[in-house]
């Protein structure tokens, strides 16, 4: 079996190394409820949906419908989708046609205004999509096909809906629709949903109040691999490009990482095969290899610039007394060593709490922390490693 | 050779010529015959290779049996500016899979697809992309092939597509047969934004300036290429230059490219001449970069480029007059961006900033100045790196020697030189030259290339010279007075410019009044033997100033290096009497020093030149001379110029002088004896001593009578026999006075009764 080197873009079939227990854990939830799937980007979401759809369809416990619905830009393209998606499977097929083949006509004679700069149409059609909609879904139910649909990049369409109108109504409308397929009592043995987005869904309710919209769903969140795993998926990637990496090196690479994401693993691989060319690897290029990824300036600079940007004076200098402490280790640091270090900027101690809370949020939706066992710590070795050389 | 269009190369020659990025070349290869299912992007400046590479690409896997066969690279015209909507973007990919399958000559599946596009036009958006999208998909599918899209300028069409990312991202998640490899000149912010859709999504790879060792592997295949062998010549012969020259592409593969045409021009004359129009060639590659930069950034780097040599924040600071921050951070930027380098300079933890292409920095001195000198800058800098200090020396005296006056093409060259060598003398003459040639040109030429209220203060005086000297010989070759036989009006007036005694305003007052008695008078002058030929033309030529004019350190330098006898011309220097020149006490006391034996020469001849106009001056040349004397004073010396002064009824002047001189003490019977003669009695001598009073009477008789006379440090006699240069005056002196009571005769005789 042979894992491709690839930076970025999310795999499937031989290339989705690991995560069995994962996807045993996962699978086990939403047999039961409905799941928000939670992790920073680059941690493997998308990746760890499609090995779902395959597992259920594989043990027949379900029919695994994965729709991203990341092009839709309006509640009707949100249903279609799912739709099609459902259309799609083998067993979906059964589906009445002209069921459908309705639904999927939603968005006809829809006349839209787009909004400037938002991607969004603001549709002034009546009666509202919702009607065809649910009409749509209760044939679904009424089909008694048990759907397990996982739906990604759900976020997009509710940030682009609750910037098309300021009031908020419409995407609390679309969401609390949402919530009530979700709830339908005749639709609890035959559809469940995973949502998962490369933006948290929980921080975007939690930015627009709309909590209340999800609250039925379990969050399951999917963290870094467990450091054997990391070293055997080294192993397996050096074996496929014919070479040999040895524990040290492979423990060396672990250690640079430091948050052991397939994605930044495979990262210091390529960039150490690289440099290794024709040779084998040692541990004493991977010094040069994680130098010549720190030298990428323009790349690591911008997350020093944009702090700035988005935050300004004086929760940018916060976020960075905040960061400069997590940078110290590469484990990261305790909220009250954070909340010590930002002391002197923010006296009163129940501000500095609220301050702490608000601006460790940002960071973590930004992508700079994220929370491992009690601690929060750089997501990226390497950007901590250039935090601690060029910024601190 | 082509520097922007690379897609305008022959095959054969992309693939030969392509030298630069090769290790990057086989690793995407090896990705792509490993199934490609990752999406690369090429990070580079303009030039740095990133359109090359992709056609490179091109070409490579269509070589590749194996791998033409699983996949097909579709290549895009450089900037897709039809694109507005996702379907232009997957239809331009259809169009340039039917031009692909047509090369191929798979007509019938071109055709088809071809009929599939007609069939997408009446279709809206979002439909038309999905349908196109699935064109591409499903003929992938069929074909068991991979579509490999090549794009240049990908930021172009994701900027383009801003509205529609997630759902491009989408697609090129889900079909593994799509391989995007993109490239942009600058780091597209979607791929490091983490609330982006294309977040860390592609491979990144920064296309990095080339190794100095690759630069020349570039310059050497180019040179195989162009059959320039002289190029491999200059690289094995001089490798220092080579480094020099690297240094100024920045490592950018096609200013490396200009730089193989530079060495391969084999002479200094054509580079110096051609290099305007070479760097011409670079001006849309440089000014893209430039107009690609914030407002903010083009004012910081404006002022570090016509800086040329690293400046420090503080200094940018000041001349942008942007607040600190601002300049710190911009800075910051533009060094992370590697248009901008930080330099360490002499002193604690001090950094400088400079254009990181040298190149760059000499293309925008070219544009940026006002003044033509100025704009000078970027051919100074070039020639200093082109050359090397050795070989701009022997190339500069090459100029000057070999070029004959008017035969260049142009001034600013010389001044270029100029600015460039390291040699005092040198640059004097190449500027020397360039206001020769400008002085043809007219005033207004002059003006354009020189900042003479700045800069150029230092050629304010020459070129005045050069110009009153033009007057003179232009004023006397007119002249009609009647001259000496067989001597004609220029040749008159060479005698005149070329006097190194006279003033220029003597010599211009005589231009006005010239007469056959002048003219002859400097005909029998015998300065050649004294000053040499070479002094005197340059004195002619406005060069250097004639010896009454020299006033300057640098001046008197010039004149006594060119001069066959440095002791008369210093002698001559210090006593020429014209009031409206100051020396000061260091040019006297460094004369003095110079020649110690001139100490003495100059209190004689001073005596000889002496007249009651010229009193003040020489009486204050005399004093500096007593002050600052290298070599021990000789009372003859003295005593000569006393008889002098006694002629001049100056006796008490002169035993005055010798007070202030501190001589008084030492020189008793002497400074007694002028007193004497300036009570017109030697009464008061009765006062002295015996031993005094009889050596100061010996002085007082030898003064006025114009007898030897015996001093108390020996016998004084013929005092104006001790130097031969004193004879010359003399005799000068002589011929002045007489002409002098011939002209009042002649006056006597003409006046009315």
């Amino acid at each position: 079996m042979k894992i491709q080197n690839i930076i970025g873009k999310p795999v499937s079939d031989q290339n989705f190394f690991g995560r069995g227990r994962e996807l045993e854990e996962l699978q086990a939830i939403s047999e039961r409820e409905h799941v928000l799937l939670l992790a920073p980007r680059r941690v493997g979401k998308t990746s760890l949906l499609h090995a779902l759809v395959k597992r259920v369809d594989h043990d027949d416990s379900a029919i695994g419908v994965y729709a991203s619905v990341a092009a839709a830009t309006n509640e009707a393209q949100f249903v279609q989708a799912v739709l099609n998606a459902i259309y799609a499977t083998k067993r979906g097929r059964k589906l009445k046609r002209g069921l459908v083949a309705r639904a999927l006509g939603l968005g006809r004679g829809v006349k839209s205004v787009k909004i400037a700069g938002t991607g969004v149409d603001l549709e002034t059609r009546t009666p509202p999509w919702q009607d065809d909609a649910d009409r749509a879904f209760a044939s679904v139910i009424t089909s008694e096909l048990p759907l397990l649909i996982l739906i990604d990049e759900l976020p997009v369409l509710v940030l682009a809906l609750a910037n098309s109108d300021p009031t908020g109504a419409r995407v609390r409308a679309f969401l609390q629709w949402f919530r009530n397929l979700r709830q339908r009592p005749d639709s609890a043995s035959q559809l469940r949903f995973v949502l998962a987005g490369s933006i948290g869904l929980d921080n975007v309710t939690r930015r627009h109040h709309l909590t209340d919209t999800i609250n039925d769903l379990r969050i399951w969140p999917l963290g870094p691999f467990e450091a054997p795993a990391a070293h055997e998926f080294l192993g397996k990637l050096a074996d496929s490009y014919q070479l040999t990496l040895p524990a040290e090196l492979r423990a060396a690479i672990c250690n640079a990482a430091e948050w052991l994401i397939p994605y930044h693993l495979q990262v210091i691989f390529g960039a150490l095969r690289e440099h290794a060319r024709t040779s084998q690897p040692t541990t004493e290029m991977l010094g040069a290899v994680i130098e010549g990824l720190l030298d990428r300036r323009t790349y690591f600079s911008y997350w020093d610039e944009r702090l700035h940007d988005s935050l300004g004076a004086p929760s940018g200098a916060i976020a960075r007394a905040l960061l400069a402490t997590c940078a110290q280790a590469p484990e990261g640091a305790a909220p009250t060593a954070m909340s010590q270090a930002i002391a002197a900027q923010v006296q009163d101690a129940v501000e500095r709490a609220s301050t702490l809370k608000w601006i460790v949020d940002v960071l973590s939706n930004d992508g700079y922390l994220v929370e491992h066992e009690g601690r929060w710590r750089f997501r990226s070795g390497l950007l901590r490693r250039y935090w601690v050389r060029h910024v601190l | 050779m082509t520097l922007y269009n690379p897609h305008l190369l022959p095959r054969q020659d992309l693939i030969e010529t392509f030298v630069a990025r090769q290790p990057l070349l086989d690793e995407l290869l090896d990705d792509l015959r490993r199934g490609g299912g990752q999406h690369h992007l090429l990070v580079g400046n303009r030039g740095s290779g990133k359109t090359t590479l992709l056609l490179r690409l091109a070409a490579a896997i269509e070589d590749d049996q194996k791998l033409a066969k699983k996949s097909i690279p579709l290549r895009f015209p450089e900037e897709q500016y039809n694109v507005s909507r996702p379907s232009d973007f997957w239809m331009n990919a259809i169009d340039a899979l039917v031009d692909a399958l047509e090369r191929q000559d798979d007509r019938a599946a071109a055709a088809r697809l071809e009929a599939s596009l007609a069939e997408l036009e009446h279709i809206e958006e979002p439909e038309r992309a999905k349908r196109s999208f699935t064109i591409l998909g499903t003929w992938a599918k069929q074909a068991r092939r991979s579509i490999v899209l090549l794009i240049d300028n990908l930021d172009l069409i994701l900027d383009r597509l801003a509205d529609s990312l997630w759902d491009l991202r989408e697609s090129l998640s889900i079909d593994n047969r799509l391989v995007v490899i993109g490239a942009s000149s600058k780091f597209i912010e979607e791929a490091i934004e983490y609330q982006s859709p294309f977040y860390d999504f592609f491979h990144v790879h920064e296309l990095a300036p080339v190794s100095e060792e690759e630069a020349r592997t570039i310059v050497l295949s180019l040179a195989q290429r162009a059959n320039t062998p002289k190029v491999a010549e200059v690289l094995e012969r001089d490798p220092g230059r080579f480094k020099a020259l690297y240094v100024l592409t920045g490592g950018t593969p096609r200013t490396l490219a200009l730089l193989h045409t530079v060495l391969a021009l084999d002479h200094g004359d054509r580079i110096e001449r051609d290099l305007d129009g070479m760097l011409d060639q670079l001006t849309p590659y440089y000014k893209a970069r430039f107009d690609d930069l914030p407002s903010q950034s083009q004012l910081i780097v404006d002022k570090v480029a016509l800086h040329w040599h690293p400046i420090t924040a503080a200094e940018c600071q000041v001349t942008t007059h942007l607040d600190v921050n601002t300049v710190s951070s911009q800075l910051s930027r533009l060094v992370k961006s590697g248009l901008l380098t930080k330099v360490s300079l002499p002193g604690a933890n001090k950094l400088g900033f400079q254009i990181s292409e040298r190149f760059f920095n000499i293309w925008y001195l070219m544009r940026a100045s006002r003044r033509l000198r100025r704009r000078l800058s970027w051919f100074v800098e070039f020639l200093r790196i082109f050359y090397g200090e050795e070989n701009l020396r022997r190339r500069a005296e090459e100029l000057v020697r070999a070029a004959p006056k008017g035969s260049l093409d142009s001034p600013a060259r010389f001044l270029a030189f100029a600015s460039a060598v390291p040699d005092e003398a040198l640059r004097r003459r190449l500027e020397f030259r360039a206001i020769g040639l400008l002085m043809e040109q007219g005033i207004a030429a002059m003006r354009e290339l020189m900042d003479l209220e700045g800069e150029d203060v230092h050629l304010a005086p020459v070129i005045d010279r050069v110009r009153v000297l033009r007057e003179i010989r232009a004023r006397i070759s007119k002249t009609n007075v009647r001259l000496p036989p067989g001597q004609t009006a220029s040749a008159a007036a060479e005698l005149v410019v070329r006097n190194p005694i006279l003033p220029l305003r003597w010599k211009e007052a005589w231009s006005k009044h010239l007469n056959a008695e002048r003219v002859e008078a400097l005909n029998k002058d015998a300065y050649s033997n004294i000053f040499g030929d070479k002094l005197m033309i340059a004195i002619a030529s406005g060069e250097l100033p004639s010896l009454g004019d020299a006033t300057t350190l640098s001046e008197v330098e010039q004149i006594l290096e060119l001069a066959t006898s440095r002791s008369q011309a210093i002698v001559l220097i210090m006593v020429i009497d014209d009031d409206g020149r100051q020396l000061s006490d260091e040019m006297i006391r460094y004369l003095l020093r110079l020649e110690p034996s001139t100490t003495n020469s100059v209190i004689r001849v001073a005596g000889l030149v002496l007249e009651n106009k010229n009193w003040v001056v020489i009486r204050h040349r005399v004093l500096q001379v007593i002050r600052q004397a290298a070599a021990p004073l000789e009372l003859a010396s003295f005593v000569l110029f006393a008889k002098a002064c006694i002629s001049h009824d100056r006796a008490a002047a002169a035993a005055d002088l010798l007070v202030e001189g501190g001589l008084a003490e030492q020189w008793a019977p002497l400074h007694e004896a002028l007193r004497a003669i300036a009570e017109g009695s030697p009464a008061r001598l009765d006062g002295l001593a015996p031993e005094m009073r009889v050596a100061a009477l010996a002085v007082f008789d030898g003064l006025r009578d114009n007898a030897p006379v015996q001093g108390r440090d020996g016998h004084l006699d013929s005092i104006s026999s001790a130097d031969p240069l004193s004879k010359t005056h003399a005799a000068s002196k002589q011929k002045i006075t007489k002409r002098k009571q011939a002209q009042q005769r002649r006056r006597r005789r003409q006046a009315p009764a």
